[in-house]
């Protein structure tokens, strides 16, 4: 073996210790081990449950320009995740004739006063949250007389979305 | 193929793995932004609008007049339930001309109206001289939300000339 393929040898060895170091981290240092037993590991879960507080409601029908009582309903999350945060969009709808003259309002907490929930959602919420929504839908006072006497089929969907951040 | 050939061509490829990589980068950020959802089944409610109530108890009770001079026919209703600003309006109508007037086109607050020679004379001429000549007319009411809203008419109740000398009855 000629002094230069020996060389070349070495140069090599020597690029491959270095291409190793780099690889498993410049700042290793020595350190001793502990072995630890592996737990069953999962995915994250997210569930809510939604359900009227206090039954369901009886509401009375709805002249122009008058809304529901206040109606709570209760979020309970079962979701599971160390770090899963997620926020609540809450969505009330009517039957097609009504859908121009009837508006849905909720809040987090009470109605009126507690803090509205915009389309977008609330704030984020943690793993275990319990959300009490109060809602109202209201007839428009200028809602055509047409409407009298309508089934307004009204439905409210809860939806929880993880928040990714 | 020319050097000048050659270069246009490595131009292109350069602009298309420019225009790909940017491509892949508007990807990117909607990737990591994916996330869960769930929505549990819609919750549901009975709810309807409201259906305005035709005034109950419509009547009319004949008053006074000596020989039926100056006798009304006094008409009276139920209110409907408190906490709304109701208006009633009363309405005649005269089968025989096609003719078919409110009393006032606001309407009123009140549950009771007298229908006289005077109202008449005042408001519905040809509605008077339909009963001067001996023939009849109809009232009916229909209750009046503020919003314009309106009831189904009661049933309509006839009314008539008191006597030779005038006076409305029913």
């Amino acid at each position: 073996m000629g002094p230069g393929i020996r060389r070349g040898l070495i140069g090599a060895a020597a690029g491959a210790i270095i291409a190793l170091a780099a690889a498993s981290g410049v700042s290793a240092h020595w350190h001793a081990q502990q072995r630890l037993d592996l737990e069953s590991v999962s995915t994250g879960d997210l569930l809510i449950d939604a359900a009227w507080r206090d039954g369901p409601p009886a509401w009375s029908p709805l002249l122009p320009g008058a809304s529901t009582p206040d109606t709570v309903i209760r979020v309970s999350s079962s979701s599971a995740g160390t770090t899963l945060r997620w926020r609540l969009r809450v969505v009330g709808a009517v039957s097609a004739p009504a859908q121009q003259h009837v508006t849905f309002s909720a809040w987090r907490g009470v109605c009126g006063t507690g803090t509205p929930i915009p389309a977008g959602g609330t704030a984020a919420l943690p793993v275990d949250a319990v959300v009490d929504v109060c809602i109202r839908y209201t007839l428009s006072p200028s809602a055509p007389a047409t409407l009298q006497n309508t089934d307004l089929a009204p439905r409210v969907t809860l939806i929880a979305e993880q928040v990714v951040s | 193929m020319s050097a000048a050939r050659r270069g246009r061509s490595g131009d292109r490829r350069w602009i298309a793995g420019v225009a790909l990589a940017a491509l892949l980068s508007t990807l990117l950020p909607a990737a990591a932004h994916s996330s869960w959802s769930y929505s549990p089944p819609p919750l549901t409610a009975s709810l309807r609008t409201a259906q305005i109530p035709t005034p109950a108890s419509f009547s009319c009770r004949p008053s006074g007049g000596l020989l039926g001079i100056g006798s009304t026919a006094d008409f009276s209703w139920a209110a409907l339930p408190t906490g709304t600003a109701w208006r009633y309006q009363v309405w005649i109508r005269d089968p025989g001309a096609g003719t078919d007037v409110p009393v006032s086109a606001a309407g009123q607050t009140g549950t009771s109206i007298s229908i006289g020679t005077g109202l008449l004379t005042g408001l519905l001429g040809s509605i008077l001289d339909l009963l001067l000549g001996g023939g009849q007319a109809y009232v009916r009411v229909v209750a009046v939300h503020p919003s314009g809203w309106t009831s189904a008419a009661t049933p309509e109740i006839p009314i008539r000339r008191a006597s030779l000398l005038g006076g409305v009855t029913c």
